[in-house]
């Protein structure tokens, strides 16, 4: 089947390309799988565009130390994402550079996603884009192509961001479909196409092949998936491991991952640099308790338990040190992945130096639903000497908790924090560990304002 | 061109219609400020407690951000934005 991409505003065209066909005409979508992918524009940087109209048209970037987000004036002049601001700075000595805020650009992506959840319930959200799982909606919506092209423009006049959208069969084509819309357009293909569609395109642009392997293959001379899809599974295990496997089935447009309303993802990481060098244990400690705070807050949020613990530390001299270990027992229990978390800050601060950055990554993460439950008690609960208080003889001292109990406690008093916040805001409890922080750094009513604002989470 | 930080209580006069919001005019210190235009709006959250957002340009020329805080009615002139 000849493969056809239609398309509405925003996509570039050349002269080889078809014709765009009337929006909603043609047969309808029926009951193949229809997968709506969209993307935010320019995100960060579009929506500090819009609150200071003067920056309309001029080149903006967010972030602090590395470009988080690049406005299209500034892509047009080379600047790209991760870029360092120096490096940003030499391509353009005009760009404006800002700090950014990221419960703004939360509040916005928030207003997107339920707009988006307005089409179909499930809607598995990232950042700055979002997949949506449009099969069957057809007897809901009217045409498809219709329905989601209103979605954009909807978008547009509510929050007045430009959004990119890309409508497939399965979320890889609907994914690479979005790229080809960038900026503000919307472009679809229909079932049957994708080999022939996914085929014509770069390698880079395939989903999984990354800088290193598209690096490889160009070396083999191979320049587009279609020529990719000529290798056979076992070549492609060969040469990648298992991702072969799974790229050479991608390259034949083939990907069956279903969009799931809830989003697992591979780790939560959280961190932040420090304006100057730390050598402060205490300061290092309450830091790594506040990002612990937060990154289990957000596994409880979502559901998820980690089986594995990682700290890293970035040294001023440019070094870098990092452990993990495994964690296992009885969910996510903030306080037990914080002793995991401080145990390993122990064991890497042995250098007389200061640290320029640090952070936490949980990982190896399950669903909650899934938790398997010990039969014995994990030592890593069992109260120690230093934990016991002295009682007054008179007091009947009270029989010590097992771990188990302690695990159980602990997961309530989360719970019971978690619910707090919920109502009253991040920072109407703040733990003791991250006491230490307050007077060191700004607080506002999202927690304390790390170095990288516009990532601050 | 930074935002900086005022959180000074402010007295607006606002049409609330059809459940938006528009200011139109505001007090700071002795001067009246007129809304020139809404450049931005959006909705944050702090637990339960909801704020309405607005980035205006003032006749005075500047960019403000106000805040809205629906529990309590009232405003805020929370940041001004400035050039260099």
């Amino acid at each position: 089947m000849a493969c056809r991409i239609d398309h509405v505003r925003g996509m570039k065209t050349t002269s080889n390309q078809p014709k765009p066909r009337r929006l909603g005409a043609g047969v309808p979508w029926g009951r193949s799988p229809a997968i709506l992918h969209l993307d935010i524009d320019a995100f960060f940087a579009s929506i500090e565009q819009q609150r200071n109209p003067r920056l309309q048209g001029r080149p903006v970037v967010v972030g602090t130390g590395v470009v988080a987000s690049a406005s299209y004036e500034a892509r047009r002049l080379g600047v790209r994402a991760a870029m360092s601001l120096c490096d940003a700075r030499r391509l353009c000595p005009t760009l404006v550079i800002l700090p950014g805020h990221a419960p703004t650009y939360r509040a916005f992506s928030e207003r997107i996603f339920a707009l988006a959840a307005e089409l179909s319930p499930a809607v598995e959200t990232y950042l700055d884009d979002a997949y949506i799982d449009l099969t069957g909606t057809e007897c809901l919506h009217g045409h498809l192509i219709r329905a989601a092209d209103e979605l954009r423009r909807h978008i547009q006049k509510e929050t007045g961001l430009s959004v990119a959208m890309g409508l497939g069969s399965n979320r890889m084509v609907a994914r690479m479909l979005t790229r080809l819309a960038k900026p503000g357009g919307f472009v679809w293909l229909r079932p049957g196409g994708e080999a022939e569609f996914v085929a014509s395109r770069p390698i880079e642009e395939l989903l999984g092949v990354g800088r290193r392997r598209a690096a490889l293959l160009r070396e083999m001379g191979i320049k587009r998936v279609g020529e990719m899809s000529e290798l056979s599974p076992f070549q492609m295990r060969d040469l990648f491991g298992d991702m072969g496997l799974l790229l050479a089935a991608r390259a034949k447009g083939r990907e069956t991952r279903a969009v799931h309303q809830r989003e697992v993802p591979r780790t939560i990481r959280r961190e932040t640099s420090f304006n100057e060098p730390v050598t402060d244990i205490v300061e290092l400690e309450g830091m790594l308790h506040y990002l612990a705070e937060r990154a289990t807050g957000q596994a409880r949020k979502i559901g998820v338990d980690p089986g594995r613990v990682r700290v890293h530390l970035y040294w001023s001299d440019g070094k870098s040190s990092a452990r993990a270990i495994r964690v296992s027992g009885y969910g996510c229990v903030t306080e037990q992945i914080f002793q995991a978390a401080r145990a390993i800050l122990i064991e890497l601060h042995d250098r007389r130096m200061g640290v320029r950055n640090i952070g936490i990554e949980i990982s190896r993460l399950r669903l909650e639903s899934s938790r398997q439950h010990s039969l014995f008690d994990d030592p890593a609960f069992a109260p120690r000497e230093d934990d016991e208080v002295a009682l007054p003889l008179s007091i009947p001292r009270p029989p010590a908790a097992g771990p188990q109990e302690n695990a159980v406690r602990q997961r309530k008093l989360d719970h019971t924090v978690d619910g707090i916040r919920d109502r009253f805001g991040f920072t109407s409890l703040l733990r003791g560990g991250s006491l230490e922080l307050m007077g060191r750094m700004k607080m506002d009513k999202h927690g304390f304002v790390l170095r990288t604002p516009c990532l601050t989470r | 061109m930074h935002w900086e930080r005022l959180d000074e209580p402010i007295k607006v006069r606002a049409d609330f219609r059809g459940g938006e919001i528009e200011p139109l005019l505001f007090k700071r210190g002795q001067r009246r400020l007129r809304v020139i235009r809404v450049n931005s709006r959006w909705l944050d959250r702090e637990g339960r407690r909801s704020y309405r957002y607005f980035s205006i340009l003032a006749d005075s020329g500047d960019i403000y951000q106000l805040r809205f805080d629906t529990g309590d009615l009232t405003w805020l002139a929370e940041s001004i934005m400035y050039e260099g």
